[in-house]
């Protein structure tokens, strides 16, 4: 009976990994002025959770993330933050509040992300299952 | 006058012509109370309206922003039972990369909670702020601050903060009245952060009226060091938050008194939303104290705070509040039992 429990603890333990929509092949990263070519995940991430504020040119970085209206959101949060859409917002919230960042932009699909970062240098956001090409691609490494 | 009125026209200058995106948040929350004090033989209950916060970010341009909290709270003293007040109000140049320097009122950054939390009630693990806080802590200061965050492999960060004394601007001063806040922190993981801060202050007539328990006897000057050790991870699963607060204060009439407070939290996320949680909260203060009332004391409680949304949750707590007898001169805290429960939102 222990042994059963045990096994029933570790799946609960690990069922937000297994279930989790974590896809990299899903993500197309767009920015505008960014001077980057190619950005590596880890600098990604650090980016889409606020831990940088300036580009290399000075440009001021501007972090553009799917709404909870997108209905790919939860691929983006599990992607880049590695938890749910809630939690992200969460996060982002506090961040704001204490006064460490900048507030993001929250918008509801990929059309609204790219034209949103085409319009506004130091932009930088997400698409999700995006087939087009775009020049303001910046490659994943 | 003209070096006011020519600021007043720059700031004007600024907030008319550079056009700025204000955000506009709040933040606010409700509370129910019931507690026994066994040793009076009496039990109280109360609702109660808690502080309402209107939270504006702004950026100016592209190096300069604005940050305001402008909280609605209860008190007593005032005819309609409330009272408003500015908590921050800052103007953030952020000259290279991740490094700004900030002028205005701001929450000292001492410590985790105070830097991260500061009055919103949504943000707080537990409904209470540590004790500590109506005892010594200098929770709001106005000046400048240098800050850097984000720093290499480690997430280093700093802040520098040179501001008006807890007295602030006194009549009968000797020398110059200012505080001086140093603290340093590293995040070596996401949601982990291990902090050091240090305080030291000079209150010449011991006057300051934001720490509840002020020792309203003792009028004499007063000098006051303060070293803080915050541990906060606040991961997917579990979280944890220790605040470790060692305070020395000294005067001519009594000496150097050592005052030491712990706070510590733990909780675990159940399905992202559900934290049952127990909370820890320590106070020991010196028999030869003089800035506040003297205390010893243990506050227990256990906990489960439910997130409805993002924006909004209940917190619930059975809290215990404990004397202890570590030295005859100093009195233990009120014996007290505590039912609180709170709802907290942004809007």
């Amino acid at each position: 009976m222990p042994y059963r429990l045990l096994i029933i603890f570790v799946f609960c333990c690990f069922t937000n990994t297994l279930f989790s929509q974590s896809d990299w092949n899903a993500i197309t990263v767009v920015g505008n002025k960014t001077e980057l070519k190619s950005i590596s995940k880890s600098k990604l991430k650090r980016i889409f959770k606020g831990y940088e504020s300036r580009w290399n040119n000075d440009n001021e970085i501007i972090v553009v993330l799917h709404s909870s209206k997108s209905p790919t959101c939860e691929i983006m949060a599990q992607t880049i933050f590695g938890s749910s859409m809630k939690t992200v917002k969460r996060y982002w919230l506090n961040l704001v509040f204490q006064g460490r960042a900048n507030p993001p932009v929250f918008l509801d699909d990929n059309l609204e992300i790219l034209n949103y970062v085409k319009s506004h240098p130091g932009a930088i956001g997400i698409l999700v299952n995006y087939s087009g090409a775009t020049e303001y691609q910046i490659n994943l490494e | 006058m003209k070096l006011i009125t020519t600021l007043s026209f720059i700031t004007l200058s600024i907030f008319c012509f550079a056009q700025p995106t204000i955000q506009v948040n709040g933040y606010g929350h409700l509370e129910y109370e019931f507690y026994d004090l066994p040793d009076e033989g009496k039990y109280e209950s109360e609702f109660a309206i808690g502080e309402h916060d209107l939270f504006l970010t702004s950026k100016i341009n592209k190096k300069l922003s604005f940050l305001s909290e402008i909280v609605v709270k209860p008190d007593k003293k005032s005819s309609s039972g409330f009272s408003a007040s500015i908590e921050r109000a800052r103007i953030k140049y952020n000259y290279f990369k991740n490094h700004s320097l900030l002028f205005g009122k701001m929450h000292t950054p001492l410590n985790y909670w105070n830097d991260v939390y500061h009055h919103g009630r949504l943000f707080f693990p537990t409904i209470d702020r540590p004790m500590n806080f109506e005892y010594f802590f200098p929770i709001h200061t106005t000046g400048i601050r240098a800050q850097g965050q984000n720093i290499g492999s480690l997430n280093f960060g700093y802040d520098l903060m040179l501001a008006n004394s807890l007295e602030g601007i006194s009549a009968h001063h000797s020398r110059l009245l200012m505080s001086y806040t140093a603290s340093v922190h590293i995040k070596p993981t996401d949601g982990m952060r291990i902090m050091l801060g240090y305080y030291n202050d000079y209150l010449p007539s011991n006057d300051n009226g934001s720490h509840v328990e002020m020792n309203m006897e003792y009028d004499g000057e007063l000098t006051m060091n303060q070293f803080l050790f915050s541990f906060a991870r606040m991961e997917r699963k579990l979280e944890i938050l220790n605040e470790f607060a060692y305070t020395m204060t000294n005067t001519d009439s009594l000496g150097a008194s050592s005052n030491f407070s712990n706070y510590l939290y733990v909780g675990y996320r159940i399905k992202d939303i559900h934290t049952p949680f127990v909370m820890i909260d320590y106070l020991q203060i010196d028999p030869k104290e003089l800035h506040t009332i003297r205390r010893e004391g243990i506050k227990y409680s256990l906990g489960y705070r439910w997130d409805i949304d993002p924006k909004c949750n209940v917190k619930l707590q059975l809290e215990n509040y404990m004397p202890i007898d570590l030295n005859e001169n100093v009195p233990g805290i009120t014996k007290k039992f505590e039912v609180k429960i709170q709802l907290a939102y942004a809007l």
